[in-house]
């Protein structure tokens, strides 16, 4: 039995763009992974989220962050800034750009998942090795 | 690997009599979502696919002729990768006058925005509305007097 099959994945996604959302419910669908969604969609709920607190206080801790770097309300970083030992969680960065690297990088202590969007199946695959959460 | 868009023709199970549009977008997500926005308005589609402003290019220098079928509207992504959509534009205008919007994920420049109409500078993700809304002011909806579905959101 592989780890696809022995349980359902919490995943928790920070993204404004429900584009994005969409594009990774398909990935999710393609690569075969049971899994559970709980979406935010700017650095407000981001926050909510990651500390599961307001409307996010009853959510499953996640096996998996993916937090996008650009959101209304105040962006990735900030998130990342506000969340006590957010450098602790199975956060996986999103974007689109490379211009924050560095400050995430440094965030991280030079242990950050960056992902480039849109997001594929292979690098979904490497984004649940690197929480270990496919291990 | 990264998920780009490829050169592809994108169709609705029902193709006859359908509206087709030449889309210019090298981002899979926002691809799938526009296919996705066409599928919710039930209207027979064919979407020319280009993933890249060279591909773009190439389409739009030979669309107009004999035996291409023309489409009715054109979605350019502002920031291809390739030439720049002002040369995308001069190409489409020498041979056509099918009307052309231009997507962005975020502000369209000023001189794009000049060349083409504040109207026809759209931000992305397109909604069901919208995407109705340019193809009614493309006139590509009329033969379907209301045999399309309004859908207020996709999300």
């Amino acid at each position: 039995m592989s780890w696809l099959q022995m349980r359902t994945m919490e995943i928790s996604v920070v993204e404004d763009n429900p584009a994005d959302v969409l594009w990774l419910k398909h990935i999710l669908q393609e690569v075969g992974v049971p899994h559970h969604l709980t979406i935010a969609r700017d650095g407000e709920q981001a926050v909510d989220c990651l500390m599961r607190k307001g409307c996010y206080q009853d959510a499953v801790a996640p096996d998996l962050i993916l937090l996008d770097m650009h959101l209304p309300k105040f962006d990735g970083l900030e998130v990342l800034r506000k969340v006590p030992e957010s450098e602790k969680m199975p956060i996986c960065i999103l974007s689109s750009s490379d211009h924050e690297k560095d400050a995430v990088s440094a965030h991280f202590r030079d242990h950050a998942c960056y992902l480039k969007k849109p997001l594929s199946a292979d690098e979904f695959l490497h984004a649940l090795r690197f929480v270990g959460a496919a291990a | 690997m990264k998920s780009k868009a490829m050169n592809r023709v994108l169709k609705s199970d029902v193709s006859e009599d359908a509206v087709r549009v030449f889309v210019a977008e090298d981002n899979a997500a926002d691809v799938f979502w526009l296919e996705m926005v066409f599928k919710s308005s039930r209207l027979p589609y064919v979407i020319d696919l280009a993933a890249d402003a060279a591909s773009a290019k190439n389409y739009l220098q030979q669309f107009h002729q004999e035996p291409n079928i023309p489409p009715k509207i054109i979605f350019l992504d502002v920031n291809l990768p390739g030439p720049d959509a002002t040369e995308l534009l001069d190409c489409i205008h020498a041979a056509s006058t099918v009307p052309v919007f231009m997507i962005s994920g975020t502000e369209v420049p000023r001189h794009l925005r000049d060349r083409v109409g504040e109207s026809r500078c759209l931000q992305k993700p397109l909604t069901n509305s919208q995407l109705l809304e340019c193809l009614n002011s493309a006139g590509a909806l009329t033969k379907f007097d209301g045999a399309y579905q309004n859908v207020p959101s996709t999300s």
